[in-house]
């Protein structure tokens, strides 16, 4: 589905610049309060993986379905929110030969802008692969080989910088706040391996 | 009291559409519990001597494709070129770890096809079938247990053969030999020709990694960071370089992260000038 990412790294970039040029003075009234638990999505890889045999790039690398909870409280004038999400169901192939999980651990400050709130934080980015076993049999130069699928427990983790932006969307039958947050991660930023994710989550509050 | 935005309506049509998991997979080259090579950095000599084609030509494909392994951000593996060794292929081919040669190693063969049909060592079964007329570079390791930590990148270039590494275009020189340090890491084939890990790299007109194959490389070499490996892709990864490819849009992304650092540090220093003096 070409063009979906692009036009959230538009977006996420047309957030970035929002947030400098109409940030909420330091004294505005935090934002919210209260714990939030959520469902999303990550987009990791944007722009960076080949989505054709030619090797041509696509959009969005993989896509993991996440959960999300989240506490916020006012601190120093602005909003302290850290959060964690996971994949509740794995990310497979259809031989279930490695299941594929995305967890992550960030802290991040918010404020409160015209548009909605901003935030930017750092956080840690967990991949955990767990491999199944067996073998496969397929083309090898001019005839077939046995490959092996992998059998192990595998953990990357990297540490990410986090800028986002949310506002409430929507108050629920009781008063239930439900907010929409955009997220952009920036991993080994530094480096020849930058990549960036894109986070979209929908949550509800309770106080 | 908040108010619900253009933005945020059009985010959440935009979720609605986004596409689910794919059914996708990456292998291991010989053992379900292999461990790769050990350590962080992987220095690939080479013995370009019996080529057929410019020395430079050849240093600059295997760059590329060196280069290529070091844009996954969740590996913590380093892969560099080293220096021009004086190794035959026979003696290369009937190595291990134990007999101190020169690994991982690149090499020319101009009799490419004797040497893989007859089996010149007793690291290669013999195939009779064996034809350099389509077979460009050949990857042969020879583990000691479950650590890799012998290969060799054997090119093809031999004299009136349609495979012979002076033949191909620079992308596709690049891409096979980026292949082929794939199988060097331990990776295997997959069914998928999406990735650089598939056995036919014929369609492959840009040198790319797929989500399988960056999975495949950190499955065997996870990032640590931090704590094992410097934060942000510092200390292992090519420090600033030139990035991973880009796609048609890609400029997009790469603003994006620009734009992340710059705002990133506007915000922590505006942050630090109107609360630092308020904390006493
Ligand atoms: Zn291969």
């Amino acid at each position: 589905m070409p063009g979906w990412g692009n036009r959230l790294a538009v977006l996420g970039l047309a957030a970035c610049a929002g947030a400098v040029s109409c940030a909420a003075p330091a004294h505005a009234e935090p934002s919210r309060e209260g714990w939030y638990l959520g469902t999303g999505l990550v987009l990791s890889d944007l722009y960076r993986t080949a989505s054709v045999s030619t090797g041509d790039l696509g959009p969005v690398g993989a896509t993991y379905f996440q959960l999300q909870v989240a506490y916020a409280t006012p601190w120093l004038g602005m909003t302290l929110v850290p959060s964690l999400s996971f994949t509740p169901i794995a990310r497979s192939d259809t031989d279930q030969s490695v299941s594929q999980r995305l967890y992550s651990l960030m802290v991040a400050l918010e404020g409160r802008a015209s548009f909605g709130d901003y935030r930017f934080g750092t956080g840690l980015r967990l991949f955990q692969q767990t491999g199944n076993g067996g073998s496969v049999v397929l083309n090898n130069g001019n005839s077939t080989s046995t490959f092996a699928r992998p059998a192990f427990d595998s953990w990357a983790r990297n540490v990410f910088l986090d800028l986002g932006l949310g506002d409430e969307v929507a108050r629920l039958g009781v008063g239930v706040p439900l907010r929409l947050d955009l997220d952009l991660w920036g991993t080994s930023l530094l480096s020849s391996a930058r990549a960036l994710d894109c986070a979209l989550s929908l949550s509800v509050g309770w106080p | 009291m908040r108010r619900n935005s253009v933005f945020f309506q059009a985010l959440v049509f935009f979720g609605l559409l986004l596409p689910g998991a794919e059914a996708r997979a990456f292998t291991l080259s010989y053992s379900s519990a292999l461990q790769g090579w050990q350590g962080t950095t992987l220095t690939f000599k080479t013995n370009f001597s019996n080529c057929g084609m410019p020395v430079a030509e050849l240093y600059s494909a295997v760059d590329q494709a060196l280069e290529l392994w070091n844009t996954v951000p969740t590996s913590r593996l380093r892969l560099e070129r080293g220096d021009e060794v004086t190794t035959t292929v026979a003696q290369a081919l009937a190595g291990s770890a134990a007999s101190g040669l020169p690994t991982p190693l690149l090499i020319c063969d101009p009799d490419m096809e004797n040497t893989f049909r007859v089996g010149v060592s007793p690291n290669l079964d013999p195939d009779p079938a064996f034809s350099s007329n389509n077979i460009p570079a050949v990857t042969v390791q020879a583990p000691t247990a479950l650590t890799l930590d012998y290969a060799v990148l054997v090119l093809n270039s031999e004299s009136g053969r349609s495979a012979r590494v002076s033949n191909l275009v620079p992308t596709t020189l690049a891409v096979v030999l980026a292949h082929e340090i794939g199988h060097v890491l331990g990776l295997g084939h997959t069914a998928d020709p999406v990735n650089l890990m598939y056995y036919d790299a014929t369609a492959r007109t840009r040198l790319s990694l797929s989500q399988d194959d960056m999975d495949g490389v950190a499955y065997l070499y996870p990032r640590g960071e931090p704590g094992q490996n410097g934060l942000f892709g510092c200390g292992t990864l090519t420090v600033g370089g030139e990035g991973p490819p880009r796609g048609p849009h890609g400029g997009v992304a790469a603003l994006a992260e620009f734009g992340m650092v710059l705002v990133l540090a506007a915000l922590g220093t505006r942050f630090l000038k109107s609360k630092t003096w308020r904390m006493a």
